[in-house]
């Protein structure tokens, strides 16, 4: 997904039919579509204006991030053991960022929360594998065309 | 062995373009204005030098409040907007004045009051708008309003 500051990929899983972002779109869709919108509308904003996805855009968490932003709390919820969406991602660059899945948070602390724990796990697990494959010169990130270069046989094993 | 390298492909999400566009209007506002206000204040602190902790100090709060404030999608009181304002010594919100007289379009009225207001006061206000909001019509509509104004001086 390129905008004008930043393209936005995603994973595949090689067990799954989709893509990861993919998946999070569809699950999330039919009861959380007002959180969704509001932040596919927020990747969208940041990705077209204010010079790209700074850190201040993004949560991190361990080695990965996730959106809302900090301290986002979804409006309208009274419910404890609701901390709304979370959609965990990669920020590689301004201009490049990996999109991956989330779901509702249910807990205080990630670990906690059955929903969102394995993809922050995943997430942290291949952004982990992508900065050693970086390392390794295994994977090239051009900043200025936002885009990354692999060799055609490279996988990315988490 | 020379292995040839490639450039990842692009694919398309449509479900992420059909949320935005069947999304609540009120949604689709909060979103944009957080996020202008965010940046808006960013772009002041960063003008000035300031940093999150000097503007967190001036205010009495902590740091992770103002990196807060500053990711957008924050829901701003009034209250603490205009502790940010007399913090920065700037305005945030403008607050369009209504004039019967004067036809504006629905999309750009906002922009259109506050172009005007703004080129009337002092340029470093006027400066940070145009920063902010780098639209082309806003830019289009700042020009016209010159040019008005030049007219009108003329005669």
């Amino acid at each position: 997904m390129a905008l004008k500051e930043v393209r936005y990929y995603t994973v595949r899983l090689e067990n799954k039919e989709v893509p990861e972002f993919y998946d999070f779109q569809k699950r999330m869709s039919e009861y959380n579509g007002r959180e969704l919108a509001e932040i596919n509308r927020y990747i969208q904003k940041i990705g077209n204006s204010y010079g790209g996805a700074h850190e201040r855009h993004f949560k991190p968490e361990d080695a990965a991030e996730r959106l809302p932003p900090p301290y986002h709390e979804f409006i309208e919820s009274d419910d404890p053991n609701n901390f709304g969406l979370r959609l965990y991602c990669i920020r590689l660059s301004a201009s490049i960022v990996i999109l991956l899945n989330g779901d509702r948070k249910t807990a205080l602390k990630v670990k906690d929360c059955n929903y969102c724990y394995p993809h922050f796990d995943l997430a942290r697990k291949i952004s982990k594998a992508l900065t050693k494959a970086i390392v390794e010169n295994e994977i090239e990130l051009d900043h200025y065309n936002k885009e990354i270069i692999v060799y055609e046989d490279f996988d990315l094993t988490i | 062995m020379n292995r040839k390298k490639k450039i990842l492909e692009e694919i398309a999400i449509p479900a992420f373009e059909e949320s935005i566009a069947n999304m609540a209007e009120d949604s689709r506002i909060f979103v944009d204005k957080s996020l202008e206000i965010a940046e808006f204040i960013f772009l002041i602190m960063e003008d000035r030098n300031m940093k999150q902790k000097d503007l967190a100090e001036k205010l009495g709060k902590s740091e992770a409040e103002v990196s807060k404030w500053l990711a957008g999608m924050h829901n701003f009181t009034l209250r603490s907007l205009a502790k940010i304002e007399a913090a920065l010594q700037t305005s945030i919100i403008k607050v369009p004045t209504f004039h019967p007289n004067v036809k504006i379009t629905k999309q750009y009225s906002n922009l259109a009051i506050t172009s005007k207001r703004h080129s009337t006061e002092n340029d470093q206000e006027f400066n940070y708008c145009t920063k902010l909001i780098s639209m082309e019509k806003f830019k289009e509509h700042i020009q016209q309003a010159k040019n008005k104004n030049e007219k009108k001086e003329a005669v």
